[in-house]
């Protein structure tokens, strides 16, 4: 049974990778076979939480390990459980639901491996009992999600929101690495039911901030929380059932999912209470407040999706064990509805043509079922009984009035994130439903009952759910119960239920809606005034401030770029130059004493002084000579002038070498430069100095690194042993013949291939080139 | 002989390939060549494991007196890889480059570097090792070249001047070396140094003109600027090669010159080594995403690449050794097969200009997927063999207390992954534009062992993420050989 889970695991990025495969046998029944898998997940989820004793976790090895440490393992516990069953359980509604919605599209076989892997690697990332490979599931996500949002990668929009969305979940993805890795290297594991077990806690850590904020990037990127929101309201380029999959409990989730995982181990601090309830108070005002100005129902889902997950970040932020468990329901409640709504707003879209509620009205006798549903979706997402999302409202409320210090700020805030999220539900549900008389009626595409039943049946199931849970919350107990014990926070046994009694938050609650029915009543000017927030604010659109961002960056990278790599190839060896000697600068400037050479010790011979001077004029004259062929005379001189120090110190084969090879230079250099161009000085005076200046140094450093040599000849060199053995051992007289032809013999065979892939390449360049040859075929025609 | 079949396959190669006149024999004689080269690289592996050391004395000269070459772990593993890529390549080369080039010698002088790379790989003699930089510098120029055309001529004398001045640097320093040392046995020098202790500092500007030769080779920062001004002017199928072996090559010799010499004196060198890895790793990626060539996008970043390696070098432990060598592998086939890519683009639509390409994926799926397996693999995602790069490097940093560079590496990936998307979305995503859509001929010859090609270097890379662990092992077990130099003090020289 427990491997069970490694295994369905496995089995959904197999369907993932043979969705192509799928997709060719079956056509456009794929995403009705894909559900399957999740179903069973589902089902095996429902049946492990029915079996799994209270205050236990299922530890699942498997024997796959990809480096040491980093083995995957599963692990079931509560709060993995319920993430899993949202997971798997709206993860199937989405399938069957695409499978109606895609039907149309190109390229569905693409769609539903991305979607099927996105799933997988949620699963893994919610189950998985090892921080590493949780984070490897994590970028997964990030991947698939690109590809997903991107998936219309012909519209320009959708690309930018890809990339958008990708760069800010990977830059989240990087810090959560850096993390992962700084918390390996404290605890010296990745494993997480250790870290758990041994209760590690890292607050005194001296890197713990570091670790902590790394973190925090991590999660509140993922979730999109201010000032990373921004890609949320991006990602709905994706198709619908993407975004009712994203929003609802994968993706965006993932960053609560892991506050929570790792809670016990990092959280409770104060940085980490402010942190995140700064955050989280920011985007549950914004997200709420800027939902109403919008028109596109899918906008508008995801203004208010960016602000209830400010709210779970927020909850986690407070840190009592009332805010976790309130971010627990939470999050269910919100997968609840914010699945269904999507859905709901792909249906709208499919039969009408569009999604601006304000183009629709009267849809209510066209399409009761969904109508219903709607009603039931909006009455959860408003806080409203008897579903739930009143009881997690209640919970909210009761969690923020309990905070000690700054309830004054965070419940005000609340309230009126409320009092928006109540207003749009009418405010949409409004204007979707009721008919307005002035108004043509809309023609519908499709009526309700030509739509196959399992399109319909994510939005029904998920809002039956949301009713039932709200009507008899005892369903939760054991399983939010749970989750809080995997977060170390609850001793006790939960109860929750819809009525609360008579309270202050009872009173806050029906403040909330009769302020959420006033502001629906006043919509007009309200709207209007946001919308006008929404354009001065507009001034610093994030996701064009973003793009402009990356242009910015771009121009700047360009134009460094070309001041580095300028292409001027005298400052490329200029730079060389330079940076030898500054090497040798940083080395000399180490060593303390420089002894010079005691030149006393050796006497310069007056003949051998009289050849250095000849070489040496021969070389200013180079220099200076404004004539191409009386400087290679004089570089000619300077040539035989090493030859003959050569002969002079015995050493009478490189003589002759030296003046064979000087001579076949020099007559291969007067050769070539009759072809050239007549002399001219180009370089300004100045540039001529620079690279005086820099020879000189160069020359000035390698002088005094050979003067400063100093053999130190610890052992006796290896030419001695070649002159003792080439006669006895090698049978040569001549030993530089000898170790050319046998000592080192590689070194000579090397060479030899050096000459003849040189002399091949002479020919082959001389004989063929592309530009001839197109002229001769040219020529042929 | 076991090392030595590796200079001699290429070599009889050479010799017969100038007797043969017809393409298409020549073109058979590579194929079976490069497979032999390949399945000796192959049975190097058990051969090391059981060995440790693979010494061979060339001539039956003792070391230090004759020539030796010498593969241990690193080097075999490195044997193997440029075996792997440079059959891959030849394959892909049958159909990717020109028959005119192919009858001109293009797979003679291919031979040409794998002889050059075999023979770095495996020198036990500094002079050698400069042997075989010539061998690698003069083929290497000659591909770059070969055609004649006009952009090809620009970028070929750049790189040939600037790397002779790497030669330059480099047998001037082998000289001072030699003249303080009388040695030029790496093993024996080894020795010697650990001697001369007290006098260190002197044996230094020897040390700076070798490992600036060696840093030109390996393209790093402020050397690099031959790499990015000729890679993107030859076929495709020739800088896949270059970007899959030369720059590597560099690496190697540096990290072995390390290991052997440059850590006496660990206070200079690796303050040295860090900085010039951190400006590679930078720089190579900021000027990267700013171009708008899929091959100039890809050179540019292989500076940052070699950047990650040179300051896992620099950290300088055993896992970050172990990090370093694994880099390297990851990288080598990675980069070589998105420029495996890059020459399909360009063979279908005669033009890598990313402005102008587009709708590449609808083209072809799979050479899509070919390029995402590469492209986020250099990014670093998981699963792919990047990520376990990239997380060995950054793990050892920290471990090692470095967190700052390790943080630098961390968020150089961010700009890796946007210049790596770049090209995704304006190639293979865009819809192309129509205006700027060339004539070009569509092309009907057979493209199916260029697929192939990339198709294994794609499932290595797939393999190298699934089967990091027992990689990294191996890797672990030549960063110990590599840490422990009295070992092949002791295996080159005999126990003393």
């Amino acid at each position: 049974m427990d491997n069970l889970l490694s295994l369905l695991i496995a089995l959904i990025f197999l369907a993932g990778f043979a969705t192509p495969l799928i997709h060719k046998l079956v056509g456009k029944k794929t995403g009705l076979l894909l559900a399957i898998v999740p179903l069973t997940l589902f089902i095996v989820l429902v049946l492990e939480l029915l079996q799994l004793p209270p205050r236990e976790s299922a530890l699942l090895q498997t024997s796959v390990s990809l480096l040491p440490g980093m083995d995957f393992a599963f692990r079931i516990d509560g709060l993995s459980l319920i993430f899993g069953l949202l997971i798997s359980g709206i993860g199937t509604l989405v399938l069957l639901y695409a499978a109606f919605y895609m039907a149309k599209y190109e390229r569905q076989a693409h769609f539903f491996t991305y979607l099927t892997l996105f799933m997988g690697a949620m699963i893994g990332l919610v189950f998985s009992d090892n921080l590493m490979v949780l984070f490897i599931f994590w970028e997964i996500t990030s991947v698939a999600s690109f590809f997903l949002i991107g998936f219309d990668h012909h519209v320009d929009k959708s690309r930018q929101a890809a990339l958008q969305a990708l760069l800010i979940t990977g830059f989240g993805g990087l810090c959560l690495l850096f993390a992962v890795i700084l918390t390996g290297n404290i605890t010296g594991t990745y494993v997480i039911s250790e870290l758990l077990e041994q209760s590690i806690h890292l607050g005194n850590h001296p890197q713990y901030y570091l670790i902590l904020s790394l973190v925090i990037l991590g999660a509140i990127t993922k979730s999109a929380q201010f000032p990373f929101h921004f890609w949320l309201p991006g990602a709905m380029q994706a198709p619908t059932p993407v975004s009712a999959y994203l929003h609802s409990a994968t993706m965006v989730n993932a960053g609560v999912f892991l506050l929570m995982r790792i809670y016990p181990i990092m959280g409770g601090t104060m940085p980490w209470k402010y942190g995140l309830m700064i955050t989280g108070g920011i985007t549950m005002f914004l997200g709420a407040f800027f939902s109403m100005g919008q028109r596109d129902f899918k906008r508008i889902l995801a203004f208010t999706t960016i602000s209830a997950l400010g709210t779970m970040i927020l909850l986690i932020g407070i840190d009592t064990t009332s805010s976790l468990k309130a971010a627990l329901v939470f999050f269910i409640v919100h997968g609840l509805y914010k699945g269904g709504l999507f859905m709901i707003a792909g249906i709208i879209d499919k039969t009408t043509g569009t999604r601006d509620i304000y183009d629709l009205h009267g849809l209510g006798r066209q399409l009761p079922l969904t109508a219903v549903v709607t009603l039931l979706a909006l009455v959860s997402m408003a806080g409203l009984p008897p579903m739930l999302g009143f009881l997690g409202k209640e919970l909210i409320y009761e969690a923020k009035m309990q905070l000690p210090d700054v309830a004054w700020l965070v419940l005000p805030l609340s309230v009126g994130a409320n009092i928006m999220m109540v207003a749009i539900s009418i405010t949409v549900y409004y204007e979707l439903f009721f008919r307005r008389k002035n108004k043509a009626v809309i023609t519908l595409k499709y009526r309700e009952r030509e739509l196959p039943f399992y399109f319909l049946a994510g939005p029904v199931l998920l809002a039956a759910a949301g009713l039932l849970l709200g009507i008899s919350p005892t369903f939760l107990e054991l399983p939010v119960g749970n989750g809080l014990f995997f977060m170390g926070t609850l001793t006790e046994s939960i109860h929750l239920s819809l009525w609360h009694g008579f309270n202050e938050v009872l009173l806050l609650s029906i403040f909330t809606v009769l302020s959420g029915i006033s502001v629906f009543i006043l919509r007009a000017p309200i709207t209007r005034f946001i919308q006008k927030m929404v354009r001065w604010f507009d001034q610093w659109h994030l996701p064009t401030l973003f793009a402009q961002l990356i242009n910015k960056y771009l121009t700047a990278a360009a134009k460094n770029t070309n001041l580095l790599q300028h292409g001027y190839h005298r400052f490329y060896l200029l730079t060389f130059f330079l940076a030898v000697i500054a090497l040798m600068g940083l080395q000399i400037f180490r060593i303390t004493e420089i002894d010079l050479p005691e030149l006393a010790a050796s006497p310069i011979k007056i003949h051998v002084a009289l050849l250095l001077l000849i070489s040496a004029g021969a070389v200013i004259y180079a220099v200076f000579s404004s004539s191409r062929l009386s400087a290679i005379l004089a570089m000619g001189v300077v040539g035989y002038g090493i030859a003959l120090l050569y002969l002079y110190y015995g050493a009478i084969d490189l003589a002759i070498t030296q003046f064979l090879s000087e001579t076949v230079l020099m007559v291969l250099f007067v050769m070539v430069i009759y072809y050239l161009p007549s002399f001219a000085v180009l370089s300004s005076r100045k540039s001529r100095l620079r690279d005086g200046l820099i020879s000189l140094g160069v020359g000035t450093f390698i002088t005094l690194v050979v003067l400063k040599a100093k053999f130190l000849n610890l052992q006796t060199p290896i030419s001695e042993y070649f002159a003792a053995t080439a006669y006895t051992e090698a049978h040569g007289r001549n030993i530089v013949n000898v170790i050319l032809v046998d000592f080192r013999a590689l070194d000579t065979m090397g060479e030899v291939t050096v000459l003849i892939l040189a002399a091949a390449g002479v020919y082959s360049l001389f004989r063929f080139q592309i530009k001839t040859l197109k002229k001769k075929k040219q020529n042929k025609a | 002989m076991i090392l030595f079949a590796l200079l001699l396959i290429p070599f009889t190669y050479l010799m017969l390939a100038l007797l043969i006149k017809k393409a298409g024999i020549k073109k058979r004689l590579a194929l079976v060549f490069s497979t032999l080269n390949l399945l000796w690289a192959m049975a190097l592996i058990p051969i090391v494991q059981f060995k440790e050391i693979i010494v061979v004395q060339m001539g039956g000269w003792s070391a230090p007196f004759g020539i030796s070459l010498v593969a241990d772990r690193f080097s075999v593993l490195m044997l193997l890889v440029t075996a792997f890529i440079f059959f891959l390549t030849t394959v892909y080369a049958t159909q990717s480059v020109d028959k005119a080039r192919r009858k001109n010698g293009h797979f003679f002088f291919t031979f040409g570097i794998l002889m050059g790379v075999n023979g770095s790989f495996m020198a036990g003699d500094l002079f050698n090792l400069y042997v075989w930089f010539e061998v690698m510098l003069m083929s290497s120029f000659i591909l770059v070249s070969l055609g004649g055309e006009r952009k090809q001529l620009e970028g070929s004398i750049k790189y040939l001047i600037l790397n002779l001045i790497s030669s330059l640097f480099f047998v001037a320093g082998i000289g001072l070396l030699y003249g303080k040392l009388g040695s030029l046995n790496l093993a024996d020098l080894s020795q010697k140094m650990e001697l001369a202790r007290a006098n260190l500092a002197v044996l230094n500007p020897a040390l700076i003109l070798i490992f600036v030769g060696f840093a030109i080779k390996g393209a790093l920062f402020p050397f690099f600027f031959w790499l990015p001004a000729s890679y993107h002017t030859p076929p495709p199928a020739v800088t896949a090669l270059f970007a899959g072996l030369l720059t590597k090559v560099g690496i190697y010799s540096l990290i072995r010159f390390y290991t052997l010499f440059l850590y006496y004196d660990a206070g200079f060198w690796q303050q040295v080594v860090l900085w010039m890895g951190a400006l590679s790793m930078v720089i190579g990626v900021v000027a990267a995403s700013s171009q708008y060539d899929f091959r100039k996008i890809l050179s540019f970043h292989i500076i940052s690449q070699v950047g990650y390696v040179v300051i896992a070098l620099g950290f300088f432990t055993e896992a970050a050794l172990t990090a370093a060598i694994f880099f390297l592998v990851h990288n080598m086939l990675s980069k070589t097969n998105a420029f495996l890519v890059a020459g399909w683009v360009h063979r279908e639509k005669g033009t890598l200009n990313l402005k102008v390409l587009g709708d590449m994926f609808k083209k072809s799926p799979v050479w899509g997927i070919l390029f995402f397996i590469s492209a986020f693999s250099l990014a670093g995602l998981p699963p792919l063999s990047g990520f376990f790069g990239k997380y060995l490097v950054l793990q050892s940093g920290i471990e090692a207390g470095y967190t700052g560079v390790a943080l630098l590496a961390l968020f150089v990936g961010l700009f890796t992954l946007f210049s790596m998307v770049k090209i995704w979305l304006e190639v293979f995503w865009k819809k192309q534009p129509e205006d700027s859509a060339m004539e070009w001929p569509v092309n009907q010859k057979p493209a199916h062992w260029m697929l192939f090609s990339s198709l294994a270097l794609g499932a290595a890379i797939v393999a190298m993420g699934l089967w990091a662990a027992p990689i990294a092992e191996y890797c672990e077990a030549a960063a110990q050989d590599l840490l422990n130099p009295s070992k092949y003090i002791e295996y080159v020289l005999g126990p003393s």
